[in-house]
């Protein structure tokens, strides 16, 4: 049962089983909320046509330290802290890219705020 | 549609960094010039971008971590800039509007200094692949789709061997298999032509093998292919080249193919003779002209991987044309648009 309601065939079969990994998610506050970790979908927001909804229903991690980057970006500037959150067996499923993006559907069980390991600020 | 009009619109390529939605993102724009963008904040737009037209090179030092993305903006095409609506693209079309010149000084859409490729791009991941899309017209069989495609992935073939004789990159060992590719076939005719072809992107190691991303059957409707976008733009060069000379390399074609035949060449040996020097030169030569009708102007190092064998450099040639050709008539029927 995924925390979201996903539509069908989400997660995609090449999407695996959360394996213990530690990922990176960006975050305004150093005080995270549940809210943090909420997809797109779920903040009602609407998908641009070359998203997938899949996609759209996720939440973005990064498996890569370099992820503290990305607040040098336009759109994802503000993002000045940063949490890492440790991705077992029961917190869900995902899908890792190349470029080490992770599309996280976690289950309906799981406690990101409590999976996180600390919160840091990022230097700008 | 006018140049300028041309200009304001762009086809997404590829999502070069998704992190909560799309944050940057490649597009070929008029003439199918490289267009980066990046996710901003703008009021009036649901998922604005903030965009500019970039010369190849500046795009690949980006690529290759030699420049970071500011200076990317930093050096856009006639320092213009411009916004869209990632929400508002239709069929991955998007429509650029001119940002003011207060709005392309504007910090807040820039992205910083020290962002770099090395914070999305893995390696090995090939950022040279782009999506071209081919729009069609009239009608179309499944035939047809099969043929053009089929037509298109030979000419990148041609293109991508092109690009390996010519480029000073190119290792012994994959110089060594396109010479082993060429020289093996038996060059008799029918099916030896189609075995040059078919393995090619098997055998020869390329970076960006050509695939069919998508087919829109409508009409007018498109199809859309990925490949690396270095051979699409020498595949551009090569059919406005053949447009330009036709007459001239019709003529070539012609006269090798008699000259095959009445030597009976045509379904012969690698191995066989012409029945003089003065032929074979002859041959050659509009062989040469063949080659120079599409912009390929070093002839010299197709024959000399042909082992300077003039028969297999003459059929190797005239299939080519045939392939060109064959491109080329779906965009003089009308039904393609290349560029």
């Amino acid at each position: 049962m995924f925390a979201e309601t996903l539509p069908n065939g989400c997660p995609p079969s090449d999407a695996i089983e959360s394996d213990g990994r530690m990922a990176i998610r960006l975050l305004k506050s150093p005080n995270p909320t549940e809210k943090d970790f909420y997809s797109h979908a779920k903040l009602g927001k609407r998908k641009p046509e070359s998203v997938s909804f899949c996609v759209w229903a996720s939440c973005s991690l990064s498996s890569i330290q370099s992820a503290t980057n990305l607040p040098k970006l336009p759109k994802l500037r503000g993002k000045d802290y940063y949490t890492k959150i440790i991705l077992k067996k029961e917190s869900g499923m995902l899908k890792v890219s190349d470029s080490g993006h992770i599309d996280f559907w976690m289950y309906a069980t799981f406690d990101p705020v409590g999976a996180s390991t600390g919160v840091w600020r990022i230097d700008p | 549609m006018t140049h300028q009009q041309s200009r304001l619109h762009a086809t997404i390529s590829k999502t070069l960094l998704y992190y909560d939605g799309p944050q940057i993102i490649l597009l070929n724009g008029f003439s199918n010039m490289p267009i980066i963008a990046v996710a901003v904040n703008y009021d009036g737009m649901e998922y604005p971008f903030f965009a500019c037209y970039t010369q190849q090179k500046h795009l690949d030092k980006y690529i290759h971590g030699k420049a970071d993305l500011h200076f990317v903006f930093a050096n856009a095409h006639m320092s213009e800039y411009y916004f869209f609506d990632l929400f508002e693209a239709n069929n991955d079309v998007v429509n650029l509007i001119r940002a003011t010149s207060d709005e392309s000084r504007n910090n807040d859409f820039w992205p910083s200094k020290g962002f770099f490729s090395s914070n999305h791009i893995l390696e090995n991941e090939n950022l040279h692949d782009t999506r071209r899309r081919f729009n069609i017209n009239g009608a179309w069989e499944a035939d047809d789709f099969t043929q053009f495609n089929r037509k298109m992935f030979d000419m990148y073939a041609i293109m991508s061997a092109k690009k390996i004789l010519e480029s000073v990159d190119s290792t012994p060992e994959t110089l060594a298999e396109l010479n082993a590719l060429i020289i093996n076939q038996s060059w008799e005719g029918g099916n030896s032509y189609v075995n040059f072809y078919k393995p090619f992107t098997t055998k020869i190691e390329i970076h960006s093998p050509i695939k069919v991303k998508s087919i829109q059957y409508a009409s007018p409707g498109n199809i859309d292919l990925i490949g690396d976008k270095n051979i699409f733009d020498e595949m551009s060069r090569a059919i406005t080249k053949f447009e330009q000379n036709i007459e001239k390399a019709a003529k070539a074609y012609q006269y090798i193919n008699k000259i095959l035949g009445q030597e009976k060449l045509k379904t012969s040996k690698a191995s066989s003779e012409f029945s003089s020097e003065a032929i074979k030169n002859h041959v050659k030569g509009q062989a040469d002209i063949i080659l120079n009708s599409i912009g390929i102007d070093t002839p010299a190092i197709f024959m000399h991987s042909c082992n300077d064998n003039i028969l297999i450099y003459s059929k190797l040639v005239l299939s080519i044309f045939r392939r060109i050709k064959g491109v080329y008539n779906f965009i003089s029927e009308g039904r393609v648009q290349f560029n």
